[in-house]
């Protein structure tokens, strides 16, 4: 009946269903700190940052390049171009964060556009998502989800990403998108409907 | 209504995130509970994709390349900012194109800015005393091996003016020049493991190997005719990279499998068949994905890259994780894995999926000519080997042989198969002969110590899985320590708790310890099974873990 509920079963336990996405936090001022010092050229401090935010960064190119390679390729020259612009960001360091996704972010459609992959037509490639990350996963349903997510517009998959996967609020997810939280509520709206209709057209 | 939708959508995301069920936020909202339901359970299953991680061995290696890098950048910015002529790198995109900017940046520049560029940057780092830490370091490694895998190869050193004939196995330098002759195969194996594969009549020079102290590889190569097959290991240093040089194009790369073929008059063909090549001409530059080629005519830029046309015929052969393939082909030449996780493709066009990945080993030859294939296996387990040989013509299947061999004496088998190509389709395949694999194998393979070194030993599943268990069929007894271990009586079930230590006795998981007929398998991918039946008394393995008698037959495994 409820043809939208993949893997539902595996979800729902005595409809106790609970996420388990957090958002990853991290003290401001110390972030501030690590900023201004990286802006004066500190290489150490940067790998502090480097560091801090790898986890979030991988994740969040990983699951638009489904490839633990390029992910990895990607995440780097991230850093890297953080660094040579990390001066952009002195006196703002609340906003590096923000700024760093909008690299990664530049990066990902840069790559998807070299490569010809506009993940919008790109016909399935689950194989390249079978990275030893997904081997815990395993289910099938899962993979679908993700080559979903994928085919979902830059935006809904940018706000699928951050929100759901990366586990930001309205806010955050508005500030690297150059959104509103309004805006924000909308496409995550659009992106929730569109999977939902996707998984039912799939079933 | 749609605001209000997507606001209330907001705020039951935001408590199902924080632990809420779907029905608690549904009976909140009833006026748009029919609209809200299936966005919630999508929600759901959102939330229940797993978190991926970076891989260890990334997060090991990284940082400490990162700084590197950094550093280098840092000192390349002070060498730009003294002339502002030098190129930008910065547009470079993509992280594919992070090892290209080493080269490609440098090949941009004229001539004359980049010695006037140098000298800025060493008299810079001579005076901020830098000069010692980057000055060039020895090469650690400056040669590659010739393998002469059918007829004849003549070769010029860069000594000697004259050509010699080549033999199997000698050392190559920079400056050396190889020529295969008609019908003559030979390989050039780097330090690194990547190789170069001739066809006949091609004309070759070594012009630069090199290795250094910080982990740089530099393969430059002139072709000056024929075709070539490349097979480049993975490069992750930046600096690094492996080049072709024609008379017309330079094809550069840093972990793919590439074919270069040259004509008499410079004209040059590269095509993908995995990563990534950029092709240089002109000044102008394509960069070819897999499945990609570009022609470029002497004295001209790249072609745009189109896709190369699929191949007419093909055959694939899927081996599942008690053994190790590899195919051998008529001209002797070999693709695939050895159990020590040493890869290696010399065949043109083909290529191995990393037997790791999935369970299952898929090999593919693109274009297959007549003669004898040989599928050589492997055993890393002592179990029956499944394959299937499939041969493919125009995309239909015209040939399958499915197959299970039990592992008896030797270590593998070797699979011989004959093919007829007409047309480049296959018109027959038979399996000629099946025979246990001894001594002599069919790969010509050159395993450089850095290669061996890379390689990571390839584990059946059965022999290593994320979730220990294990299985005890004893009929000891065995007597927990510690609360909770328990006593196990009866023939049961136990789990390792440690790679390779699981044995066990006793009625619920993980319980028992002491030797006795029980069966374990780590926790850790590849640590191996356990078997003990030793009869008498045991111990438990790890401390409070517990103490079991046990009777039975001796009986060791993995």
């Amino acid at each position: 009946m409820r043809d939208f509920r993949i893997n539902i079963n595996k979800i729902k336990k005595g409809n106790k269903a609970q996420a388990t996405t957090r958002a990853v936090t991290h003290d401001q001022s110390k972030i501030l700190r690590l900023v201004e010092r990286a802006a004066d050229g500190d290489f150490e401090t940067f790998g502090e940052l480097y560091s801090i935010y790898l986890n979030q960064i991988y994740r969040y190119v990983f699951y638009q390049v489904k490839d633990k390679m390029t992910a990895e390729d990607i995440t780097e020259e991230v850093f890297v171009k953080a660094w040579k612009a990390i001066g952009s960001c002195r006196g703002r360091g609340q906003t590096f964060s923000p700024w760093l996704y909008r690299i990664a972010h530049n990066h990902v459609i840069d790559n998807l556009r070299s490569q010809r992959k506009d993940l919008s037509t790109e016909r399935g490639t689950i194989d390249k998502v079978s990275g030893a990350e997904l081997e815990m996963a395993g289910e099938l349903e899962r993979q679908e989800l993700l080559e979903l997510i994928a085919r979902l517009p830059e935006n809904q998959r940018q706000v699928i990403i951050l929100k759901f996967i990366e586990g930001l609020d309205n806010f955050e997810s508005g500030q690297i998108m150059g959104k509103s939280q309004g805006a924000i509520r909308v496409l995550q709206m659009r992106a929730l409907a569109a999977l939902r209709q996707k998984l039912s057209k799939e079933k | 209504m749609k605001a209000k939708l997507s606001q209330v959508l907001d705020e039951c995301v935001t408590q199902i995130r924080k632990g809420e069920t779907i029905e608690t936020c549904l009976a909140e909202y009833p006026d748009v509970r029919e609209q809200l339901e299936p966005l919630l359970y999508t929600t759901l299953s959102i939330f229940a994709i797993p978190k991926v991680s970076p891989s260890d061995k990334f997060r090991r290696i990284s940082k400490a390349r990162l700084m590197r890098r950094l550093r280098q950048e840092s000192i390349q910015s002070r060498g730009v900012k003294s002339d502002q002529r030098t190129p930008s790198i910065n547009g470079l995109a993509g992280g594919w194109q992070r090892l290209w900017q080493n080269v490609a940046g440098a090949r941009r520049v004229a001539i004359p800015v980049t010695i006037a560029l140098l000298l800025a940057l060493v008299a810079s780092l001579y005076h901020l005393g830098a000069f010692s830490s980057l000055s060039p370091t020895p090469a650690l490694a400056s040669q590659c091996t010739l393998s002469i895998l059918s007829g004849s190869v003549e070769v010029q050193n860069s000594e000697v003016e004259s050509w010699q004939q080549g033999t199997d196995g000698m050392t190559l330098s920079a400056g050396a020049r190889a020529k295969t002759a008609p019908d003559s195969h030979a390989l050039f194996t780097f330090f690194d493991g990547s190789t170069i594969k001739l066809n006949p009549d091609t004309d070759i020079e070594i012009q630069q190997i090199e290795y250094d102290d910080e982990q740089t590889a530099t393969i430059v190569l002139k072709q000056w005719m024929g075709d070539t097959w490349s097979h480049v290991v993975k490069m992750a240093e930046p600096g690094s990279h492996y080049q072709i040089d024609t008379p017309s194009a330079s094809a550069i790369a840093w972990g793919t499998l590439f074919t270069t073929e040259v004509d008499e008059t410079g004209f040059t063909r590269v095509a993908t068949t995995e990563g990534l090549v950029s092709v240089v001409a002109q000044g102008e530059e394509v960069y070819l994905p897999a499945s990609q080629q570009t022609l470029v005519e002497a004295g001209t830029a790249p072609s745009q890259p189109v896709t190369v046309p699929s191949p007419k015929a093909e055959i694939l052969i899927t081996i599942d994780m008690a053994a190790v393939g590899s195919v051998s082909d008529p001209t002797g030449s070999s693709t695939g894995y050895l159990p020590s996780g040493f890869a290696y493709n010399q065949i043109m066009g083909s290529q191995s999926s990393s037997p790791s990945s999935d369970g299952t080993q898929l090999i593919t030859i693109a274009e297959p000519m007549t003669g004898e294939y040989i599928v050589t296996l492997r055993y890393i387990a002592q179990e029956v080997v499944h394959f299937r040989i499939q041969g493919k013509s125009e995309g239909k299947v015209a040939f399958e042989y499915v197959g299970a061999l039990e592992p008896v004496r030797g270590s593998g088998w070797l699979i011989h198969l004959n093919l007829d190509v007409v047309n480049g389709l296959i018109v027959n395949i038979e399996v000629s002969d099946i025979e246990p694999l001894r001594n002599e194998v069919p790969e010509k393979i050159v395993e450089t110590e850095l290669a061996t070194g890379r390689a990571a030993p390839i584990k059946s599943p059965a022999q290593g899985t994320e979730q220990g268990q294990g299985q005890g069929q004893g009929q000891g007894q065995g007597q927990g320590q510690e609360p909770g271990q328990g006593q196990g009586q009866e023939p049961g079930q136990g789990q390792g708790q440690e790679p390779g230590q699981g044995q066990g006795q006793g009625q619920e998981p993980g319980q028992g310890q002491g030797p006795g007929q029980g069966q374990g398998q780590g926790q850790e991918p590849g640590q191996g099974q356990g078997q003990g039946q030793e009869p008498g008394q045991g111990q438990g393995q790890e401390p409070g873990q517990g103490q079991g008698q046990g009777q039975g037959q001796e009986h060791k495994q993995g």
